[in-house]
């Protein structure tokens, strides 16, 4: 996945990639499923397993929004938002719905207040799920050198000098690198919100 | 802004000052909004990527060929025996081993009950406990070694480190940061690289952002060799 165009600081600029499926969708074109399941589709499952119980309601879910996002898709202006926050908006919502259906209907106030106090940690959740997959699907518009440093930094937990050690490059070096990594990251994530 | 400051603004959000530039960096914070609103845009993206879940991140490209160099470079030791997970009294030597000695007496003071029930946070919850370990250098293989934890206990499933002679043996720990960490168990692999432990964990593994594997020689003391292995993020 690449990101093809640059977001610019006046206001967000959608990507060559966005425009081609924005126009897809708006022709009810049913390729645009498919190119929406090869961009967006880890980031999706990523997201939806995150949220429910187990695989096989993240894939029945996952259907559905490629299938709603098929049918709403003329709705979506790439000038307004980017598809990513519309996808996963999507998704939370979807994924939300699924997991209203397994709640048994209250009984008693008391009941229904212990519902209401999980709904709204369940929402918590859903929005901590999806701005770390929004962000995951950034970090995939990437270059792979920018993003693996990160992962070696954040994932793996080296310092700097472990990295430059374990790859080769000199420290000064890394920390150049490091300091555009993020600033690019920062300007994505500003960019998409 | 110029390099010299970014690299300071990235260097003191990655916790990578030392005591005197962190001193003047929090001074500027606290003296200069203009600075102080650079720090906290880049803090968004530093804080968001340390909660990321494991399983978020892309893909880790191939093997460079100087990486692939270094992997050759592995030492390669005449076969030995297993031996079992053990766990080694620690006298303090250096500050970290300080550390690491009261961690483990806070740890043995608070005795098993505080590891019963221990799990792996939310990965555990949807059963999914496994992770695996990344090779840091010095390894020529992937998926090295993996681990699940469950119950207090944590079940380590090594298939591809190379033996150490017996000079040197191999220390799982958990860590989040140099010095926060706490040695897990002590292990050697045979002659295939394969080694299997079940250990109690001292503490709840979820305090801890890492596992790490490191290589340790026993007459330089209790405390992390700095020659890690492996790792792998506990969280997904």
């Amino acid at each position: 996945m690449t990101s093809d165009s640059e977001p610019t600081r006046s206001g967000r600029e959608p990507t060559v990639s966005e425009l081609r499926i924005a126009r897809r969708l708006a022709a009810r074109d049913p390729e645009a499923s498919a190119l929406i399941s090869a961009e967006y589709g880890r980031t999706l499952t990523g997201l939806l397993r995150h949220m429910l119980p187990d695989e096989q309601s993240a894939e029945d879910v996952l259907q559905q929004v490629l299938l709603q996002a098929w049918q709403r898709g003329a709705s979506f202006d790439p000038a307004r938002g980017s598809l990513l926050t519309w996808l996963t908006m999507l998704a939370r919502s979807r994924a939300l719905d699924s997991l209203r259906r397994r709640t048994p209907e209250p009984r008693d106030p008391a009941s229904t207040r212990a519902l209401l106090d999980r709904a709204t940690q369940v929402e918590d959740h859903a929005d901590t799920v999806v701005g770390q997959w929004q962000l995951a699907h950034l970090l995939s518009t990437l270059p792979a050198a920018q993003a693996d440093l990160l992962r070696m930094r954040f994932q793996l937990g080296l310092s700097q000098s472990e990295i430059s050690e374990r790859t080769g490059i000199a420290l000064g070096t890394v920390k150049t690198r490091m300091v555009a990594a993020l600033e690019r990251l920062r300007d994505l994530m500003e960019a998409s919100a | 802004m110029s390099d010299e400051e970014r690299t300071l603004i990235s260097d003191y959000l990655l916790a990578e000052l030392p005591p005197e530039q962190r001193r003047e960096a929090e001074r500027r914070i606290r003296e200069d909004p203009s600075f102080a609103r650079r720090v906290e845009r880049l803090r968004s993206v530093t804080t968001a990527l340390t909660e990321l879940p494991a399983d978020a991140w892309p893909e880790p490209p191939a093997t460079t060929g100087e990486e692939a160099e270094r992997a050759g470079k592995a030492e390669r030791q005449p076969s030995e025996r297993v031996a079992r997970p053990r766990r080694r009294s620690r006298a303090p030597g250096s500050a970290r081993g300080r550390v690491m000695a009261l961690v483990a007496v806070g740890a043995a003071c608070l005795g098993i009950g505080i590891a019963v029930g221990t799990q792996l946070g939310t990965s555990t919850e949807r059963g999914a406990a496994t992770v695996t370990f990344e090779a840091l250098r010095s390894v020529d293989a992937r998926d090295a070694a993996s681990a699940s934890m469950s119950a207090g206990r944590m079940t380590l499933t090594v298939t591809h480190l190379p033996p150490l002679g017996a000079s040197r043996f191999y220390e799982l720990w958990l860590m989040s940061s140099t010095t926060k960490l706490v040695a897990v168990a002590s292990f050697r692999v045979d002659a295939s690289g394969h080694a299997d432990l079940s250990v109690p964990l001292p503490v709840p593994a979820q305090d801890y952002r890492y596992l790490d594997i490191s290589v340790q020689t026993p007459s330089r003391g209790p405390q992390h060799s700095g020659d890690s292995v492996l790792r792998a993020a506990t969280r997904t």
